[in-house]
């Protein structure tokens, strides 16, 4: 059975960050790593033009030697290994699973906010701390976005948790004790 | 009729101080992958296996595969209108059926809900559908019968209460008639039976509920049926649920009688689910918990010891053979988990001999214990003559000149044979069985026609129950076999009164 993106990601994610914690180079790594998926995602088909086996190997080892031009040391020998491996297709996965491990590190923690009207930055630096308090991160990021059909109040998803404050949800909640 | 608004609102302002503000936490997954009533999730790091999940349309998800990316979740229930990418949060409760009195009677699918139409099933008790079969110390060894009527059982194969008998058969051989019949006879012994229909078609299951009601053993049975058309995982936990149900009467120290129609069904839905599952697959496919799956199930039935209130679940678990091979891994699993076996013989079917039993095969390794001491004193022998009776008959076939005892032998085993016969819904009474049985083994028999022996029983049995009913009584009161000497009379003065059939053809009475 062939592994799935996600376990391929894990590893080679778990091997680049344990490497960069090591010789201290966790900031330039992820730096050079968030540009790469900018790139992928600037070029949407990146990764099946690195995949296409119609392409012959020069044609494509040209365009990773543009890649890792001036990435880190420890980046380019990752775009190299993952091409040469034939993984390329997974490198997003595995820049955003190492997000997911450099966030653990550093103790950050996004959450994504949804209220019915727009709240200022102050109350957003509030909810920001005080989430944070409740988890235990240093720093919580918050991406806020609109959403009216909540009524009310507010919901915040993390982690695959999710804390609902929203007013649908609590009438939803009184809807099903009455029926009951 | 006005409605009167005040007592609405108070009615609603009650319910609604109930409600306290909280902050609504709950844990979350996307799923990634939907089909053939299973769904797998990403995300929901700490669900346990067996919770219960639900979906954001509002239908329940069992954690069945707890892998290192995802979770594989079984659906109970519709799955048309969930979506790749929908939520699904934990609900950290198990899966649970509603358990109690107000089941008796009813029709109810694997959930528990009610599929009869008759209206909501009223109880607040609940049980876990998983739950680990009574130990050691909380049993004691079967010691009473479970009657099922049936003579070939009651006197062969007896079943004691919280035993579990295999019932295996090909398609065909009246394998459901037989736990039909059970269940009527249960009439009046204060046993509460449950019938869990395992992928058994709809309009099957209709005729079977149809003939429980005609003879009034509704009032004491639980239907379950899980039917073809549903998903998978609700044929898979439909016979959990059933012992769900049981367990709730057995620990309330009452009688339980289920009846698990059919587990070769059960086996091919599990087999489904954990394929999907991507579990890695066994013998004839299935997965490599296939034998746990059913020892977990039928180690539930159980006599409980006399602190726990006495009570008793007996099983019976059915398996459909293929073209009578008992050896395949189905049936050799189940096998070897019961307390024994009754094999039920197309051959056999096909002759004429119903139910058809086949002796040989068929054993019951606690159940002896059970049988009251009238039966024992009757049934005794019973085995080893329709074993002799078998053997002789092959050698009878090749026509040469038998000897008198050989031939009295053989006409004993036919009669045997004959008596062991049964029409379908007519279960005996135990005491009419011994009596029969008495007159068989007592030679009263052998000089009756064949045809005519289910005549003479049932006579004797009307004349018996109509001018000695003394005699039954001491089998009913005390268990054991009444002065032999009046026995002995009372069907004599009946054999002699006894007209036989005019046949024309005079050789056609053996």
């Amino acid at each position: 059975m062939s592994l799935d993106k996600m376990t391929i990601a894990k590893r080679y994610s778990k091997a680049l960050f344990d490497l960069a914690v090591e010789k201290n180079q966790l900031e330039p790594v992820y730096e050079d790593l968030q540009q790469i998926k900018q790139v992928f995602s600037e070029v949407s088909d990146l990764d099946q033009i690195l995949d296409d086996v119609r392409l012959t190997d020069e044609q494509k080892s040209t365009i990773i030697v543009d890649l890792k031009k001036d990435a880190t040391v420890y980046v380019k020998n990752l775009i190299q290994m993952v091409y040469d491996y034939g993984r390329i297709s997974n490198m997003v996965d595995i820049v955003d699973q190492f997000t997911v491990l450099y966030n653990a590190y550093n103790h950050i923690t996004y959450a994504e906010l949804s209220t019915a009207v727009e709240i200022d930055s102050d109350q957003k630096k509030r909810l920001a701390d005080g989430f944070a308090k409740r988890i235990g991160a240093q720093k919580v990021i918050i991406n806020s976005r609109l959403d009216p059909s909540i009524i009310g109040g507010a919901v915040l998803k993390s982690n695959g948790l999710v804390y609902d404050g929203s007013i649908s949800s609590k009438m939803a909640k009184i809807k099903q004790m009455l029926l009951k | 009729m006005s409605i009167k608004s005040e007592e609405i609102s108070a009615l609603i302002k009650q319910q609604l101080e109930g409600y306290q503000d909280e902050l609504n936490v709950e844990e979350t997954g996307t799923v990634t992958y939907v089909g053939d009533g299973i769904a797998r999730a990403h995300g929901l790091d700490n669900a346990l296996a067996g919770e219960l999940l639900e979906f954001s349309n509002g239908v329940y998800g069992m954690v069945q595969n707890l892998e290192s990316n995802d979770v594989g979740i079984v659906i109970l229930g519709n799955y048309d209108d969930i979506r790749e990418g929908d939520t699904v949060k934990r609900t950290g409760r198990i899966m649970e059926v509603p358990v109690g009195e107000a089941l008796i009677g009813r029709v109810v699918n694997t959930l528990g809900q009610p599929i009869d139409g008759k209206g909501e099933i009223k109880t607040d008790h609940t049980r876990p559908v998983e739950r680990k079969a009574p130990g050691v110390m909380e049993r004691q060894s079967v010691s009473e019968p479970l009657q099922t009527g049936i003579k070939a059982i009651d006197s062969l194969v007896p079943i004691g209460r919280g035993q579990r008998e295999l019932i295996i058969g090909d398609r065909k051989t009246g394998k459901t008639s037989l736990a039909i019949d059970t269940i009527l006879n249960q009439k009046n012994q204060n046993i509460i039976c449950i019938y869990v229909a395992i992928g058994q078609k709809e309009s099957t299951v209709r005729t079977q509920v149809d003939t429980l009601e005609k003879f009034g053993a509704m009032d004491y049975t639980i239907v379950l049926s899980a039917g073809p058309s549903e998903p998978a995982p609700m044929l898979y936990l439909a016979p959990y649920a059933g012992a769900a149900m049981g367990e709730e009467f057995m620990f309330n120290g009452k009688h339980v009688l289920i009846v698990y129609d059919d587990l070769s069904k059960q086996a091919d839905a599990y087999r489904e689910l954990s394929l999907i599952l991507r579990r890695p697959p066994g013998r004839e496919a299935y997965p490599g918990d296939i034998f746990y799956t059913h020892s977990r199930l039928l180690e539930r039935a159980a006599k409980l010891n006399d602190k726990l209130g006495a009570g008793s679940m007996t099983a019976l678990p059915f398996v459909e053979t293929k073209a009578g091979d008992i050896a395949a891994y189905i049936p050799t699993n189940v096998i070897s988990i019961t307390d024994g076996q009754i094999f039920l013989d197309s051959d056999l079917f096909y002759s004429g001999t119903r139910p058809a039993i086949d002796a040989g095969s068929s054993v019951s390794r606690v159940g002896g214990d059970a049988q009251i001491k009238a039966m024992k004193r009757v049934a005794g022998t019973l085995r080893l003559d329709l074993a002799s009776y078998r053997e002789l008959e092959s050698f009878a076939q090749f026509g040469s000149d038998l000897d008198d005892a050989t031939k009295a032998k053989l006409a004993r085993g036919s009669r045997t044979v004959e008596v062991l016969k049964q029409p379908l819904h007519k279960p005996l009474a135990v005491e009419h069985q011994v009596l029969i049985l008495y007159a068989l083994t007592h030679g009263f028999l052998d000089k009756i026609a064949i045809d005519d022996i289910l005549r003479f029983q049932d006579e004797l049995i009307e004349y018996i129950d109509g001018s000695h009913d003394d005699l039954l009584d001491v089998i009913r009161k005390t268990g054991d076999l009444p002065d032999t000497d009046k026995m002995d009379a009372a069907i004599q003065e009946f054999a002699d009164q006894f007209q036989p059939t005019k046949v024309e053809d005079a050789s056609a009475s053996k």
